[in-house]
């Protein structure tokens, strides 16, 4: 064979397709050699030793911020019925909801006039009242009846009615005559800048920023009414035009609002760097609210959100946002869709159709409440494993959380607690959904040293208490 | 005539009473907008402190006629006199808006009034300072605030609000008379290192003489913030000086003679040296080591070299074929 093919093809031939296979396969290698580097270079990185000064006392631990929830629109119909009971467990302080128009049909017209029926909506509504939340209503997406082309992502045929329409049903749910809710949340449109929702763009011809003032105007007209908040740009991340075009447009704005999906949890603390820098040359801006109204660690459905990966994640978002945070952090999304059975849903809960399962993301809030108290100074975490200590009264607590992207590193890891007085102490390891153990230990020094072992994804607390 | 005369008094009076009031409100806005005067000063101005010790300062604001939403605070400090351990909020700004930064020579916090309705106004705490005495100083040392430290307050847009800083001084003396540890544990009792090995209590030191017996020039690569340990006489202090970029500090040997240190500032990769001496300066011991990266694990070599060579080695073979084919 290899003669026959010596003897047919010339040597010209076969050296140029010599090289063309050569040059077939080197993309090949060197994504190769680069993946291996890759490989490596995820073994390097700094390992914890975490330091508590027991002493050193900060401010007060928040608690309350990462317990809000946002729900999407997979369905059309009232999607947190079916699992109130477990979001009633969750505490929850606000809940979302978009999609309030076009999935219930608020807004009709009969002749010239505009009709508007909130009895679909009110379903959706009552529940979240009846988890003890708070409702976060975004207006979206814009009615057919008064869309241009009739589309739910175009600007209104008539500005007027876009306000009306904002009118209407902050009345209808803040209406002292009416549903009568204090504190409801107004948030203008979701994710505007998304192709999806109708590429906004901060000024031109579709322009988020007229979508606000109509809205503003229309929160303004609206009458004996409670206490309720109009905020935006609740854009897909935090971007510095959209925020300071919002706080110097001349509207009413209660509330600055964005969405983050991001793998690195410290991203989340660098946003919060980067908008107070933003606002501090704005001093009527600088203390207003702020609200990451939807969070994960990908806007894509993922199978990660069913397992520890996620939990650890929000852990350790939670971490980076416990000092100088925003006020409520939300969490994508309560309730998985139907048809997600591979398990791939965003859902802290599965779908009703799928056995309504708490996945573990579900568990984690409760568990970070085991931390309320007065802040710590700990220093000594790593690339991987970070925490925040707490002292409430008298029991010192160590939160530590191990996560890592790549779902392999596993450390174990040094605490040691300074300012101790001699004495014997109990000292509690609380594992996330796993292991509890209770040992003591009589303290000489002034300091106590343990060594935890911290798998993949673990998130574990440590409670020390003096005996009297 | 009479007539263009009296519709040209009508236009005037009418074009002059807006514009009058127009005029007399910008004035009255410039009246509510007061001029910068605030001022932040350390206190105590200025105070003494051992070596090892810890201590706090407040960082005092007097807004003056400001009305004070937030102050970016930056501060400065000699990192080989001072560490800071914390910093945090004082009781007049409640809400926290960038946490406490604490780094070698700098900290720095963003706080904010109690709202809009609530401004800052008069004088009071903006944040508390916490520092550790790391080593003595024979004049008064400085702390002071950043040239990008800002006050921002109502009604005065962008405007720093700040006009001026007062630092404040300190000097450190050098024997410890402010430990917070119990000074009688046989466990090695260290004036600046938070990491104990309490193993070190049983070794018993052979000989009073100084020494760094980890690590040394054949030691493998250290991490970056190595352990340093070594021997001395009991209670006896010794100087550390850690080089490339020289880090001073003074740790006290146990009642065995042993002393441990590890620098709370990751050293840089290469070769650095330590020089330890002895209290009274009698005996001085020195050893070299080296820093691998900062998680002390060796390189184990980048992208972009590896694919240079393999691109060459198969441009090579190509070259290799292509001739070979060629004269066959």
């Amino acid at each position: 064979m290899e003669n026959y093919l010596i003897k047919q093809v010339s040597p010209r031939t076969s050296s140029l397709v010599s090289l063309a296979a050569l040059l077939l396969f080197l993309p090949f290698l060197l994504f190769g050699a680069y993946q291996t580097v890759i490989l490596v270079s995820r073994a390097t990185g700094k390992s914890a030793n975490i330091i508590v000064d027991t002493k050193a006392t900060l401010e007060p631990i928040p608690t309350a911020f990462y317990h809000t929830f946002s729900q999407g629109g997979e369905e059309s119909t009232d999607m947190l019925a079916p699992i109130a009971g477990e979001v009633s467990a969750l505490r929850p302080k606000i809940i979302r909801i978009d999609h309030i128009y076009d999935h219930h049909n608020v807004v009709g017209r009969s002749g010239d006039q505009l009709t508007f029926d909130f009895s679909s909506l009110d379903r959706s509504v009552n529940t979240i009242l009846a988890t003890g939340a708070k409702p976060m209503l975004v207006l979206s997406f814009m009615p057919p009846a008064i869309a241009q082309g009739g589309s739910l992502i175009n600007p209104p045929n008539n500005w007027d009615e876009w306000a009306l329409v904002v009118q209407k049903t902050i009345e209808h749910y803040s209406g002292r005559s009416e549903k009568n809710v204090s504190g409801v949340y107004y948030e203008v449109w979701n994710e505007p800048d998304l192709a999806q929702f109708g590429s906004w763009k901060v000024g031109g011809e579709k322009s988020y920023l007229q979508l606000y003032r109509y809205a503003s105007v229309g929160a303004r007209r609206a009458s004996n009414t409670n206490t309720f908040y109009l905020g935006g740009p609740a854009t897909t991340g935090l971007y510095k035009s959209w925020i300071t075009a919002l706080v110097t447009s001349g509207n009413r704005v209660d509330f600055l609002s964005w969405h983050s999906y991001l793998e690195d949890p410290r991203r989340f603390e660098q946003d919060q760097r980067n908008l107070i820098s933003w606002l501090l040359p704005f001093p009527q801006f600088t203390l207003i609210p702020t609200l990451i109204t939807e969070a994960g660690f990908t806007g894509n459905k993922d199978k990660r959100y069913g397992t520890m990966f996620a939990a650890a994640h929000t852990a350790a978002v939670v971490r980076q946002l416990i000092s100088g945070g925003p006020d409520y952090l939300f969490s994508f999304q309560l309730k998985d869709g139907p048809g997600q059975e591979d398990g791939n849903g965003w859902g802290l809960i599965t779908h009703e159709g799928n056995g309504k399962r708490t996945k573990p993301r579900y568990s984690v809030y409760n568990f970070l409440d085991g931390m309320a108290g007065t802040r710590l100074n700990l220093t000594g975490e790593g690339t991987w494993v970070m925490g925040y200590a707490s002292v409430l009264e008298g029991t010192i607590k160590v939160l530590l959380v191990n996560f890592d992207p790549y779902g392999s590193h596993t450390e174990t890891v040094p605490i040691t607690l300074t300012n101790l007085s001699p004495g014997t102490y109990t000292i509690r390891q609380r594992y996330f959904l796993g292991q509890n153990t209770s040992t003591q230990e009589i303290v000489t020094s002034d300091r106590l040293k343990k060594q935890i072992l911290m798998p993949a994804q673990s998130i574990v607390i440590l409670e020390v208490t003096r005996a009297p | 005539m009479k007539k263009l005369l009296l519709m040209v008094s009508i236009l005037v009076v009418m074009v002059a009473i807006p514009v009058t009031i127009y005029l007399v409100s910008q004035r009255q806005e410039l009246r509510k907008k007061a001029a910068p005067a605030t001022t932040l000063a350390f206190s105590p101005a200025s105070t003494a402190k051992a070596v090892g010790s810890e201590f706090s300062m407040e960082v005092h604001i007097n807004t003056g006629d400001n009305q004070v939403i937030a102050t970016e605070l930056h501060i400065a400090f000699d990192p080989e006199k001072l560490e800071a351990i914390t910093l945090t909020n004082g009781a007049l700004f409640p809400n926290v808006l960038t946490s406490g930064l604490v780094e070698a020579g700098t900290a720095s916090i963003t706080v904010g009034a109690p709202s809009n309705a609530q401004p800052v106004h008069g004088q009071g705490t903006v944040a508390v300072v916490r520092f550790k005495a790391l080593a003595p100083t024979s004049t008064p040392i400085t702390v002071s605030f950043a040239s990008t430290t800002l006050v921002s307050g109502l009604g005065e847009g962008s405007t720093n609000v700040l006009t001026g800083t007062t630092p404040g001084k300190i000097t450190i003396t050098g024997a410890s008379t402010d430990r917070t540890g119990p000074a009688a544990t046989p466990s090695a009792s260290l004036s600046l290192n938070d990491e104990i090995d309490a193993s070190l209590s049983a070794e018993a030191s052979a000989s009073a003489v100084l020494d760094i017996t980890t690590p040394t020039a054949s030691s493998a690569a250290q991490r970056d913030r190595p352990t340093i340990k070594g021997k001395a006489a009991p209670g006896s202090k010794v100087t550390l000086t850690i080089y490339s970029t020289p880090s001073t500090v003074i740790v006290t040997a146990d009642a065995n003679g042993n002393w441990v240190y590890t620098p709370q500032t990751p050293l840089e990769p290469g070769p650095h040296t330590i020089v330890a001496t002895a209290g009274d300066g009698s005996d001085t011991a020195t050893e070299s080591f080296v820093v691998a990266t900062d998680s002390g694990v060796p390189v184990s070599g980048s992208a972009e070299p590896t694919i240079l060579v393999i691109t060459l080695a198969l441009i090579l073979i190509s070259f290799g074929i292509v001739y070979g084919k060629l004269s066959y």
